[in-house]
């Protein structure tokens, strides 16, 4: 085709196309979908692997700091401060290499006097 | 603003690395592993226990051998036969160690394996080791005739002429020495070959000791003087000839030390050995078992080492029922110290006889019993209790026997701690007093370096006057002889025993501008403000306190007496302001060493009347120190009398008889006669350590003998009198270069004065 047709003629030969391709259905959906969203699992998969995220940075920012504030709060209401508390008797036995420390006049193990201080501060 | 990634992207590069790091985290966290990694160095006794016993029960016969050598002796050196946790004596409390270190095994497991090693291990060094530790182990477990059986067994493994053999032997003769067997000690004696020690000189030395005390025991002091002598000699031979000092010879020490020990035991015409006997048992008649018990001589207090080697040839550990026996005890003066562990120490005191003195003389048979006390609980306040009331009530649980109890308060400060007497004589289990007084007292100071103003501890300055300050206390109980029996201070080592912390905090008062400067460790510059504040307000005695505090405090740190009249001047407001026996007690010891009596006798009586004391009445008002510096005060001022009888009562209150010296001086000026003197002398022997026992007793005789030889006894008697008037009045001025004097014709009589400017 050449460009030498008229505007009229350019009309009249697209509806003689439209007309003879009327009775022309095209069925090839499904297989086009088969292609194009592959049903096995490897390419499922490859799918899976191979999707893409596309996200805006705002609602992505705020998404994070919820995140990050859940974290730190699960940090400070699961998170004991302070550390288990050792039975004297079965730490004497399990330490092989306990302190003393002087104080006050008096010998302690330094585990036990400190663990003692602890609970008057309490 | 848009970003896009895929699945894949979060996956390899965020998710897996964080599950790497996790599990690292997490593998690393399991206790097991991380020993693995770290040569297990967690693991506890029990743990220890059980793996060594596996591995023993798994192993052959030679290879059981190897693992007992290994893991039970110990490799070289690491064990010291006779060595405890903890060790009480008069002068000193100390510790063996300051971490926990015992064997994972049961005693009964390390003896079998000891023994099976003794039988069937090739002889070696390994095999002297386990058969001494043996020997200690059955000792501590009173079971002191298996020891010498095992003794006996270790031995017979040795080839005859060998030094290993020679070793064991001089240890059990020694042993059988103690123990009384000096027949037995003697047999195995003589069959050592002494050629066989040739290479140690150690246990060359070792050997001529227990021959020297075997010979003194069969009553040849002589003999016994000339083998030291010669095992000196042998000594500083073989150290010259290999260039070292022959001091610093583990055996030289010992060796002059039992020749100077003979030697005065001659001198006193003393001939026999004595036998010191005992029990140590708790105050509930439990007795102790297994604790190691010392007799040390006077010359070997002050070697600071718990070391056998320099603690002497006493040395012993208490049956199962607690009993213990010194036997072949040369003469002289000796204490006991204790070696106990930290289970038997734990809770439990030993308070050291007022007078420790152990006089071993004429061959006198001695009981010694030694009763552990249980530690005194503290009620109030305590555990870091914060008070801000005016007054501070301090209770205790109330010790059986006990005629009164003395109070001691501390500070705790950034690095170091002090403690002071509080209070005297309190006749109840509580003491209320008001925190004025506390402010009052004033600790001794602590500081970083001598010429160094800006060293100074604040902490230590402000003492009880710091609210911030971690305050502590404690008690100790005596009976109405003035000995101690218990005390709150001590090895807490259980929850039990543990009590109360002895600590509170007494926020009564708020830090002035002053204190604050003072805190920020700019001395020089609180000073100013105290100053300036006491300016302000001649009625501040806090200011005048901290003043005079650190005027005196500057004295001592920068070692000259630069406004020491202005520090006298303010003493004597403050202790008019604010009456304290502290500060009066303060002026007096000023004033003596001035040698300003009717100064000196102003503020000792107001001392005294502080301290709700009269020393004439109450024989525990004063302390043997006080009492003495009061009787050379009375001296001075020519109150002869009352002098002798101050010095008496000293005497009997300090079993180290300090100041005998001046007490001599005193009589032998009021008797003129040499006798009464050295009658004195005999009865209050001086125990101070540059000097032996009978130091003045000899002086004194040696002196009768310069004075018989003397041309004309009685310028003799006149010089002498002279002398003493010098003395007695404190001309030392004039007494000093006399007696320093060369080429006079009484260089007795100039000793003596030396000795007597010594006293002090």
């Amino acid at each position: 085709m050449t460009s030498d047709h008229s505007p009229n003629e350019q009309q009249q030969i697209r509806q003689q196309l439209e007309h003879e391709l009327q009775s022309i259905q095209f069925k090839g959906h499904d297989h086009v979908l088969h292609q194009t969203h592959p049903e096995s699992l490897r390419s499922r998969i490859h799918a899976l692997w191979n999707y893409e995220f596309d996200i805006s940075l705002r609602p992505a920012g705020i998404a994070g700091a919820l995140t990050a504030a859940t974290f730190a709060a699960f940090l400070i209401l699961f998170n004991d401060p302070s550390p288990s508390v050792q039975d004297p008797a079965s730490s004497s036995s399990s330490s092989s290499q306990r302190q003393l420390i002087q104080i006050g006049g008096n010998t302690y193990w330094q585990d036990q006097y400190e663990q003692a201080v602890k609970q008057d501060e309490s | 603003m848009r970003v896009k990634f895929k699945v894949k992207h979060i996956v390899l590069y965020v998710l897996l690395p964080l599950l790497l790091i996790s599990s690292t985290v997490y593998i690393l966290m399991i206790p097991q592993v991380s020993a693995w990694l770290h040569g297990r160095t967690n693991q506890s006794l029990a743990e220890q226990r059980t793996e060594l016993l596996e591995d023993l029960a798994k192993a052959s016969a030679p290879e059981r051998i190897n693992i007992i050598r290994q893991k039970v002796i110990g490799s070289g050196g690491s064990y010291t036969p006779f060595s405890f946790d903890v060790y009480i004596g008069s002068n000193s409390s100390q510790s063996g160690g300051d971490s926990e270190s015992a064997s994972p095994l049961q005693p009964a497991e390390q003896i079998d394996l000891l023994n099976e090693y003794i039988a069937q291990s090739t002889p070696g060094y390994e095999l002297e080791d386990a058969s001494q530790q043996l020997v200690f182990l059955y000792d501590s477990l009173g079971q002191q005739q298996q020891a010498d059986q095992a003794l006996q067994q270790a031995m017979a493994r040795f080839p005859t002429p060998s030094e290993q053999r020679s070793q064991l032997a001089i240890l059990q003769a020694g042993r059988l020495l103690n123990e009384g067997d000096a027949d037995g000690a003697k047999e195995v004696y003589q069959k050592i070959h002494p050629e066989t020690l040739s290479q140690n000189t150690d246990l060359n030395a070792a050997y001529a000791l227990l021959h020297a005390r075997l010979l003194y025991t069969d009553h040849q002091a002589d003999q016994a003087l000339a083998v030291l002598t010669d095992a000196i000699k042998e000594l500083k031979e073989n150290s010259y000839s290999s260039g070292s000092d022959p001091a610093s010879s583990m055996g030289y020490t010992p060796l002059t030390r039992m020749q100077q020990t003979i030697q005065t035991a001659i001198r006193m015409d003393e001939y026999t050995a004595g036998t010191i006997q005992g029990t140590l048992k708790r105050s509930d008649g439990t007795p102790v078992a297994g604790a190691g018990v010392f007799l040390i001589a006077e010359g070997d207090l002050n070697s600071y080492s718990s070391n056998v080697f320099d603690s002497g040839p006493y040395h012993t550990m208490t049956d199962a029922k607690g009993r213990y026996a010194f036997h072949a005890v040369m003469p002289g003066f000796y204490q006991l110290r204790l070696g106990l562990s930290f289970q038997q120490v734990d809770g439990w005191t030993w308070q050291v006889p007022a007078d420790p003195w152990i006089h071993v003389t004429k061959g006198k048979q001695l009981q010694q019993n030694t009763v552990l006390q249980p530690l005194i609980q503290l009620k109030q306040p305590v555990n870091d209790q914060i008070i801000t009331d005016n007054q501070i009530v301090f209770s205790w649980q109330p010790v059986k026997g006990a005629a009164y109890y003395n109070l001691e308060g501390g500070i705790q400060y950034p690095n170091g701690s002090t403690r002071s007497v509080v209070k005297e004589n309190i006749r109840t289990p509580s003491l209320t007093i008001t925190a004025e007084e506390l402010y009052r007292m004033s600790m001794g100071f602590s500081y970083g370096s001598s010429g160094d103003f800006d060293s100074v501890v604040p902490e230590s300055m402000l003492s009880f006057m710091n609210p911030n300050g971690r305050l502590s206390w404690n008690v100790i109980a005596y009976d109405s002889n003035g000995q101690q029996i218990s005390q709150s201070s001590g090895y807490r080592l259980t929850r039990e025993s543990m009590g109360n912390l002895p600590f509170f905090y007494l926020k009564n008062r708020i830090l002035t501008p002053a204190d604050r400067i003072l805190l920020d460790k700019k001395p020089e510059e609180a000073l100013a403000a105290y100053r300036q504040d006491v300016a302000a307000n001649p009625q501040d005695t806090h200011a005048l306190r901290m003043l005079t505090r650190l005027l005196s405090t500057k004295q001592s740190i920068m070692e000259n007496t630069e406004g020491e009249a202005e520090y006298i001047k303010l003493m004597q407001r403050q202790l008019t302001l604010s009456p304290s026996s502290q500060d009066a007690y303060t002026l007096a010891d000023y004033y003596y060493r001035q040698q300003d009596w009717t100064a000196y006798n102003k503020y000792h009586g107001l001392y005294l009347a502080l301290n709700d004391s009269d020393p004439s009445e109450n024989e525990i008002a004063l302390n043997s120190y006080d009492r003495s510096t009061y009787a050379v005060a009375l001296m001075r001022q020519n109150k002869l009398q009352e002098a002798d009888r101050q010095f008496k009562l000293a005497m009997q209150q300090d079993p180290d008889h300090r100041f005998v010296g001046s007490y001599i001086a005193n009589r032998l000026y009021m008797d003129h006669t040499l006798e009464s003197a050295l009658a004195l002398a005999e009865q209050y022997p001086q125990h101070e350590s540059e000097q032996a026992a009978y130091f003045w007793t000899n002086l004194l005789q040696d002196m009768q003998a310069e004075r018989k030889q003397y041309s004309n006894t009685a310028r003799y008697d006149q010089e002498l009198q002279q002398k003493l008037g010098w003395y007695v009045q404190g001309h030392e001025d004039r007494l000093k270069p006399w007696a320093s004097q060369s080429s006079k014709d009484t260089p007795i009589m100039q000793k003596f004065m030396k000795a007597l400017l010594e006293v002090r």
